[in-house]
């Protein structure tokens, strides 16, 4: 839906021209986080489960969310702070037999099917990220800014395993680094009488943490990595 | 009502055989037990208990010569530190010369 308001905005709404004079300002924004994690100690984890005989499956993207605040402290300054998460799973997990599911569909006269899967063992980690970034405003058109920045980024992490019978859990936290490039477009829409803009990032993220529980002794949730995120904010 | 029971029967057993757990490839463990592996020739043999954050917990066997074969070994579920280790999944790895062979899974709770 982002994306598509984001077409709409850049391609079939250009810009009015407005008042092409620049003024400084808040905004606050929600966005969609698709990144690819590292995680090497998830895939070798995932490997050892495989070497035990498990068709073990593991994501390549984490998908998250945020909240963010996005300041226009000059012409050619920017920052933004935001709260937000992303979440990485994995497992293994079991089908029904196709003979089974066809006895169950015969008997029940269609209305139960065993088509669904019994998560046997499930994976779970998450990552709630605070940022804090500051931007070079590289090019500024009425409606259309790019921009570059970096700035820390303070990760609280856990990772989750559940199998039938147990269910392991551990958290750590730490801090790391983002760096990333975005677009930002004004919209001729308007959100009663506030102004709406559609943001477009992407860029590299380090925040490797490490699960401090005594049995995790020092393991590490990697989710460094690439990312892309699509926002819609409004003016404040 | 009867007819009703006829039918759904066989269908709460086939959803039930859905969920057995028996199906598992791996074993659940609520007490010590006896573990089997093979050996396709002879070596120094290494066996290590690991959590499922792949920490080493648990030396079962250390640079012990055995000969090829059928050989079987057990864990007491007990840690390095003679603790009852918490639920949850562990891997016994069998190592050959420095070499695993064998990774076996199993799922300990009380």
């Amino acid at each position: 839906m982002t994306l598509l308001m984001l077409l709409l905005c850049t391609i079939g709404q250009p810009y009015d021209g407005g008042n092409d004079s620049f003024s400084p300002g808040f905004r606050i924004g929600f966005t969609f986080i698709g990144s690819f994690p590292s995680m090497q100690t998830e895939k070798d984890f995932a490997d050892m489960n495989t070497a035990a005989g498990l068709d073990f499956e593991l994501g390549s993207v984490s998908w998250g969310g945020s909240v963010e605040v996005l300041g226009d402290l000059s012409e050619k300054f920017r920052i933004r702070g935001s709260f937000g998460g992303t979440n990485f799973s994995g497992g293994y997990s079991e089908g029904y037999d196709a003979m089974q599911n066809l006895f169950l569909i015969i008997f029940t006269l269609g209305l139960f099917s065993g088509g669904g899967e019994d998560d046997v063992i499930e994976l779970n980690d998450q990552a709630i990220n605070l940022e804090a970034q500051a931007y070079y405003v590289l090019t500024r058109t009425p409606g259309l800014s790019i921009s570059a920045g970096a700035g820390p980024v303070y990760t609280f992490a856990s990772r989750k395993l559940d199998s039938p019978n147990t269910a392991t859990s551990g958290t750590g936290s730490g801090l790391g680094f983002v760096a990333s490039v975005r677009l930002d477009q004004e919209s001729t829409f308007k959100l009663g009488c506030l102004p709406l803009m559609f943001g477009l990032e992407g860029g590299y993220r380090m925040n490797s943490v490490k699960i401090s529980d005594e049995e995790a002794d020092d393991y590490k949730l990697d989710f460094s990595g690439p990312f892309f995120k699509l926002g819609t904010y409004i003016g404040l | 009502m009867g007819k009703i029971l006829l039918f759904l029967l066989p269908a709460i057993l086939l959803m039930s055989a859905g969920c057995n757990d028996s199906t598992y490839p791996f074993e659940q463990v609520t007490e010590e037990f006896t573990f089997t592996y093979d050996l396709p020739n002879e070596g120094v043999v290494d066996l290590f208990v690991l959590n499922c954050y792949m920490n080493n917990i648990r030396t079962l066997q250390a640079d012990s010569t055995q000969p090829a074969g059928s050989h079987s070994s057990s864990w007491d579920l007990l840690d390095s530190s003679a603790l009852r280790v918490p639920d949850g999944l562990y891997y016994i790895r069998i190592i050959l010369d420095d070499d695993v062979i064998e990774t076996q899974m199993y799922e300990v709770y009380k």
